[in-house]
């Protein structure tokens, strides 16, 4: 059989799956005309925009419309260094508490208790940042702030927050991990809900303990999904989220050493937005390193695990 | 088949509710404080927005309130004509946009996922090179109304994000991590059709998964402000969040411009509760979803008994 | 389990057909809403104030002006912001006249989102170019052309700090010898005897009180890249002048005597000052009787302690004016209708305050605002068209508008007045000294950190940002500039 599929070629493979071809054509065309056909805006990032021209007709200028992230090493050293070491540390804490709140809610489901919490931990994925910068400030102000308040009853000396950078990757860890640890579980439950149980039952009769049932096979039918979610997020390696850098550090410059990110800088360099072709730049400079990175990690996942892998 | 399965399955229970030893407590203990650890800002929230504004001027963020009030609540009902036709815009664009979604991209994962479809090979790679390559914001807003006429028609909160590279590969990997290859070619010897197979035999697998993709795809479009911003330009069909937003900045403005502002500006200042209505604000957002909820749980979190219908 | 699938189907099923229906139903409004003033008789303005529901009624009634004078109706957009504006621009939407803002005006002129109006204004539109005094048709030319029609009202500035009379007369200061910043910090020992009174009433989120020192002897001409105004010829960086560093090195020796609040890097709003106490020493850009609105709102009687000369500056005259697109196709149109409202009373009266008899009445003369009406429609007096032919309100004095006009002709020119450099070529170097600027500078200035250890951080930093550079170029342009005015 294997043989046999091998040899037919792909029309005539496709043309056996015509059932396939229908499904996949919907899918397809929502694609093709509304992630593909923008791509032409990325045009901008070569253009030196003239409203009056158009964005086709407009002058090419080369690459000088990416001097903008280019033109100070100080800063381009600093804000890619802080994307991506962030990006790292978000992913690598993230998807470890999503994979474990995923798990342990996934004992506990046999009472509503599971339910329930799981539910309350939801709440902060509706939590628009900008309500979220003023949760962090109530607990950070200097003078009435929960956490120097907490501080000054033990005695201890009380920090001004938002003057000292070094705390910040932290805060900025806490925040991400609780607005996203329900919502990020999500995922990871409903694949641990498709596990077949026969594969406990089988393990129980085993004499398997609980740990080890987690090990043995509830964690290997999450590999596949932690390994293709971090894949995908690697394509993001050099976005950031503008809430998150922006909103919540409330901008400080103070902060800047260790807060500010690519998109951030971005944000405060054109504020007003006028300037189309810079913008189209710069995200097409984060597009072609997540794609470097993709391609290359997914290259070496391919090598070990075929499964594991995005293509 | 069926019933045993869910009797042996009771039993496990059984046995392990006989079983609640201190591991188990320990584990509920410890859910128990990650849940509240995500419910106390939230909880801050709401006493936030029933206090009073001098209360918040004075002693900032508090559990414990020197004074309670309704102003912020009655502050945001002010707009209420506007906050009613925006939950009827945003709850339209939700069910049916989150509905559209799980449809199209159930189906297109489902071809993704079969390994004998050879056209396969470059679908993937179709699909995962949108993840990398956006055309940015220009590209999508000249496409979107140059081409395809969506200023100001509603279907522009539908369409543009309806298929997404992330929910489909996640799909796919839950398809051919959870749907074993023999159903489906069992299916095939049968005589069914592909298009019969996917509704009848693969789709009541993919529920937990059509589930959890459908309620992260309700949050994004209940969190959606940017595109009604840009696209929709009558009041009329303003979304939730951005009327939301609208409110927000009106505050904001004459917060921060009272240097340069007329005298009716600063007398119209001096009525609104800005920190607290922000977090009335926020509740009247977080509300409705939260009561959508439960019934996307029950789909994903059904725990063991779910994969028992297969067979 | 296809309960599920089944429920699922059957919604979408409605959901599909209630999609089409709401599609056609939209494509049903759009094609009686082109019929009926969606026509090329339609100018479309654009505003960046928030909608409010009686805007188009407001142009409706305008409309019917319009129609007989001009013959064409308007529509008004309000809620515009410049991002989206830009996007807007940049598609094939009709836009017609639009509302702009200093900061962005010249990079659009330049990219021609801009109709060129210089001769037209001076040979066809002469009503249009009277209405408007010379200096400021000048002043607000962008390359040495006029690219939309500038806002007449104050367009001099001068920075001005306030202080309650109550406190100058308790502690018998003698503040008309007082003209630069620094000179007040008897007056601000004064307000700190009273518990009750904030001090300087100033944010470290915003750096605009630097204004305060820049204003006095300084001219801008990018940013933070200033001219001496007495000499006129050599382009420095504000932050390394000595005037910058005597000024943080002040504001972190009046942090530490207690002039400005202590908890000053977490306040986000200006109101935070009032909700407790009473007033403290504040400050704005100021125009004539700006004391009276301001102290009318705090509860107090200010007195006006001027630190900077009245200029008329490159930004004080591009403040708001309106431009006309250059993909509007009715160019001439629009022409006629920004002559109306800058020379007709009728027609700016209305855009300003909305409609006689449903927003306001008229009392003597003056405008008295019926109770509510500015929640249906709002428009800024300072911010569209000829301010000094709009009705006053009921409580500003009578001679607001010879005093605005005493002030602007009693303005001395900045020495850059008129110039402005193309920064195509160094956008991104000033982008990143604003970067280095916005890390230090918002707490340096309001003295909440130490100047010893900072100051030299933020000039080593706009160093490597390429300052330097920045500057080269920027005196090459001037210097050019000079040599052709």
């Amino acid at each position: 059989m294997g043989r046999q599929l091998k040899r037919d070629s792909l029309i005539s493979n496709t043309c056996k799956h015509k059932g396939l071809l229908m499904m996949a054509i919907p899918g397809f065309a929502m694609m093709l005309l509304f992630s593909y056909m923008p791509m032409v805006g990325l045009l901008a990032a070569f253009k030196e925009y003239d409203y009056t021209l158009g964005l086709l007709g407009s002058e090419w200028c080369g690459f000088e419309n990416f001097r903008l992230l280019l033109e100070s090493k100080d800063i381009t050293i600093r804000i890619v260094r802080n994307t991506v070491l962030y990006w790292c540390l978000l992913t690598t804490v993230g998807t470890i508490m999503n994979v474990g709140i995923a798990i342990l809610i996934y004992e506990c489901t046999a009472n509503k208790f599971g339910k329930y919490s799981h539910m309350i931990m939801i709440f902060p994925t509706f939590v628009s940042w900008i309500s979220v910068s003023y949760i962090a400030k109530a607990f950070l102000n200097d003078g009435n702030g929960m956490i120097n308040n907490i501080l000054s009853t033990f005695g201890m000396t009380e920090i001004s927050w938002y003057l000292t950078p070094k705390f910040w990757p932290i805060i900025l860890l806490v925040v991400h991990v609780w607005k996203n640890c329900g919502y990020g579980s999500v995922i990871y439950l409903s694949a641990l809900a498709g596990i077949d149980p026969s594969l406990f039952e089988a393990a129980e009769i085993d004499g398997a303990s609980k740990p080890q049932k987690i090990r043995f096979i509830t964690l290997p039918m999450l590999k596949s999904m932690v390994s293709i979610n971090i894949l995908l997020a690697l394509g993001g390696i050099m976005h950031s989220n503008t809430g998150l850098f922006y909103q919540v550090t409330r901008n400080t410059g103070i902060l800047y050493s260790t807060t500010q990110t690519i998109d951030a800088y971005v944000m405060n360099a054109l504020s007003s937005g006028s300037d189309l072709g810079s913008t189209a730049a710069v995200t097409l400079f984060q597009s072609v390193i997540g794609c470097i990175m993709v391609v290359s990690v997914n290259w070496l996942v391919r090598r070990k695990d075929e499964d594991n892998a995005l293509f | 088949m069926l019933c045993s399965n869910i009797q042996t399955s009771a039993s496990v229970k059984n046995k392990k509710i006989k079983r609640v030893t201190f591991s188990q407590l320990l584990l509920r203990m410890f859910i128990g404080i990650v849940a509240l650890i995500c419910v106390l800002p939230v909880v801050l929230i709401v006493i936030v927005a029933f206090s009073s504004e001098s209360s918040v001027a004075e002693i900032g963020f508090s559990y414990i309130p020197k004074e309670w009030s309704f102003e912020a609540c009655r502050y945001v009902l002010k707009f209420s004509d506007q906050l009613i036709r925006a939950y009827g815009i945003t709850i339209w664009e939700t069910v049916f946009g989150s509905l559209l979604t799980v449809f199209i991209t159930s189906m297109f994962a489902y071809v993704l996922s079969r390994r004998d479809f050879k056209l396969n090979k470059y679908l993937t790679k179709f699909v995962i090179f949108t993840t990398l390559f956006s055309g940015g914001m220009l590209g999508s807003y000249l496409i979107n109304t140059n081409i395809y006429g969506l200023k100001n028609n509603l279907l522009v909160l539908i369409l543009p994000h309806c298929v997404t590279a992330w929910n489909t590969v996640v799909m796919r990997t839950f398809v051919r991590s959870n749907v074993p290859q023999a159903l489906i070619e069992s299916a095939e010897i049968d005589g069914a059709g592909e298009i019969y197979t996917f509704f009848k035999i693969v789709m009541p697998i993919m529920v937990p998964v059509m589930a959890s993709i459908g309620f992260m795809s309700a949050v994004s479009h209940w969190n959606e402000w940017q595109t009604a911003y840009l696209y929709l330009d009558s009041e009329n069909y303003s979304t939730l969040q951005l009327v939301l937003i609208k409110i927000e900045k009106d505050i904001d403005f004459l917060r921060k411009n009272s240097g340069t502002l007329s005298t009716e500006d600063i007398l119209a200042l001096k009525d609104i509760p800005s920190e607290s209505a922000r977090m009335a604000i926020l509740l009247f957002s977080i509300a409705p979803i939260m009561i959508a909820y439960p019934f996307f749980q029950k789909y994903f979190i059904k725990g063991i008994t779910v994969g028992s219908v297969k067979g | 389990m296809n309960k599920f699938i089944k429920g699922l189907s059957a919604v979408l099923v409605v959901s599909m057909l209630a999609t089409g229906l709401s599609a056609c139903k939209k494509e049903a409004e759009k094609t009686t809403e082109t019929s009926n003033n969606g026509s090329s008789d339609t100018l479309k303005i654009f505003f960046r104030w928030k909608n409010r529901p009686d805007c188009q009624l407001v142009a409706e009634e305008l409309s019917k002006i319009t129609r007989e004078r001009i013959g064409v109706d308007v529509e008004f957009n309000f809620g515009y912001n410049s991002d989206k504006v830009s996007l807007m621009l940049a598609s094939n939407e009709p836009m017609d006249i639009g509302m702009e803002a200093y900061a962005t005006i010249i990079d659009r002129a330049r990219k021609n989102a801009y109709v060129d109006i210089t001769d037209k204004v001076r040979n066809e539109y002469k009503d249009l170019y009277n209405a408007i005094p010379e200096e400021l048709w000048e002043g607000s030319k962008i390359d040495g052309r006029n690219y939309a029609v500038p806002t007449y009202k104050e367009f001099a500035e001068q920075w001005t700090v306030l202080v309650d009379k109550q406190v100058l007369a308790d502690n018998n200061i003698d503040y008309t010898t007082m003209d630069e910043l620094k000179d007040v910090e008897p007056i601000l020992e004064a307000l700190k005897k009273d518990p009750e009174r904030a001090g300087f009433e100033i944010l470290s989120t915003s750096t605009t009180h630097m204004n305060l020192v820049l204003k006095n002897k300084y001219d801008i001409v990018v940013e933070e890249f200033v001219i001496k105004r007495d000499e006129g010829e050599k382009i420095v960086h504000f932050m390394e002048t000595p005037e910058y560093k005597e000024y943080v090195y002040m504001m972190r020796d009046w942090y530490n005597k207690g002039y400005i609040a202590k908890d000053i890097t977490t306040r986000t709003d200006y109101t935070s000052f009032h909700n407790a106490g009473k007033a403290g020493m504040t400050f704005l850009s100021y125009h004539p009787y700006a004391e009276v609105t301001l102290g009318f709102a705090n509860n107090a009687d200010y007195q006006t302690i001027h630190v900077s000369p009245i200029t008329k500056s490159n930004t004080s005259m591009m403040a708001t004016p309106f431009g006309i697109y250059s993909k509007s196709k009715n160019v001439d149109k629009c022409l006629e209708f920004l002559q109306l409202w800058n020379t007709e009373p009728q027609v700016k009266n209305m855009i300003t305050y909305g409609i006689e008899g449903k927003h306001y009445d008229l009392v003597n003369g003056k405008v008295r605002r019926r109770e509510g009406a500015l929640d249906l429609y709002k428009n800024d007096n300072s911010a569209t068209g000829n301010m000094m032919i709009s009705y006053l309100l009921e409580d500003e004095p009578d001679d607001k508008y010879e005093q605005f006009d005493i002030f602007n002709k009693s303005a001395i020119e900045a020495c850059n007045l008129g110039f402005a450099p193309d920064t195509s070529s160094i956008m991104s170097k000033i982008a990143a000294c604003e970067n280095v600027i916005s890390e230090y500078n918002p707490l340096l200035c309001c003295g909440a950190v130490d100047p010893d250890q900072y100051l030299e951080s933020m000039i080593q930093g706009l160093k490597g940002a390429g300052v330097d550079k920045v500057k080269e170029e920027l005196q090459r342009q001037y210097d050019e500039w000079k040599k052709n005015k």
